[in-house]
């Protein structure tokens, strides 16, 4: 089927053949023997470089768990715990 | 990440949507993710210093598990399962709560989101009962694409860890508490009587 395709686009397309895909918009392609695996870790650490923030400390949650909700009125600082 | 940050100093707001929108892209191999972005992505007109951390927050959050991915296994197995759920007033400035659907094909995710909703809900089966009409969108949308490669699939199971929101999908009584839910929820019950979709409970843990 591939081949198939191959000839068809080829015939409509001036288009070389460059093998297996490995990386396609940021996007890295790991094609094994049980399956494909997708990861984008060369795009996070170009980040990285973008936000200086290479030697930045691991954390183990996306956001904070806890929060205080911090609302101005009155010039005065209300902050319910909101976590429950 | 304190919520509406009034007081907090402003930070270049050019540069925090730059980080905003390089994070949604990672959303394609990292769907864990997409909710603290998202949140952090409401904060744009006005960024404030300490939005700016909660969002480079998330980056360090990935620094330890970056090596983790999508893995797509080979096989032959098509059956297509939906999964949703909610908070409840996640959010603290509007107290509108936010859920979150995915769908797998086999054991590939193929499709995932998360949606703050539209309207405050008053129960949590009402939250609950509204991710379940997002997931029940997605999942004719992707009922429609897999006809397109052939692959018909009859009665689809879609898991939800309220009871009571599934009880709510089947019964067309309305109650004093649920009554007001707005009319286009309630697509999903036609959905569930042309047996399009069926909903079945999963425990939170699970």
């Amino acid at each position: 089927m591939c081949e198939d395709f191959v000839a068809a686009i080829r015939g409509e397309f001036e288009m070389p053949m460059m093998g297996e895909l490995t990386y396609f918009l940021e996007m890295q392609v790991k094609q094994l023997k049980h399956g494909t695996f997708l990861s984008q870790s060369k795009y996070y650490f170009d980040l990285l470089k973008k936000f200086k923030m290479e030697n930045c400390k691991e954390v183990v949650t996306p956001i904070a768990t806890s929060c205080l909700m911090e609302m101005k009125q009155d010039n005065k600082l209300i902050q319910p715990n909101t976590e429950g | 990440m304190p919520y509406g940050d009034e007081a907090g100093q402003q930070v270049d707001s050019t540069e925090y949507r730059g980080l905003i929108g390089s994070l949604l892209y990672l959303i394609a191999s990292r769907s864990n993710i997409q909710f603290g972005i998202f949140l952090c992505a409401r904060f744009q007109s006005n960024p404030k210093e300490s939005h700016f951390k909660g969002a480079k927050r998330i980056l360090k959050y990935l620094k330890g598990t970056i090596n983790v991915g999508l893995w797509y296994p080979n096989e032959s197995n098509i059956v297509l399962s939906g999964f949703s759920d909610s908070d409840y007033a996640g959010y603290k400035l509007d107290r509108k709560s936010t859920s979150g659907t995915c769908h797998l094909l086999g054991s590939s995710l193929i499709s995932w989101n998360s949606i703050k909703q539209a309207c405050v809900a008053l129960s949590t089966t009402e939250v609950e009962y509204i991710a379940i009409r997002h997931a029940c969108a997605q999942r004719i949308w992707l009922k429609y694409h897999l006809i397109d490669y052939g692959v018909k699939l009859e009665k689809v199971p879609l898991y939800c860890d309220n009871t009571s929101a599934i009880d709510l999908t089947k019964n067309p009584i309305q109650y004093s508490k649920t009554k007001h839910i707005e009319i286009k929820h309630h697509f999903i019950r036609d959905h569930i009587q042309n047996c399009v979709i069926e909903i079945k409970f999963v425990k939170t843990e699970k």
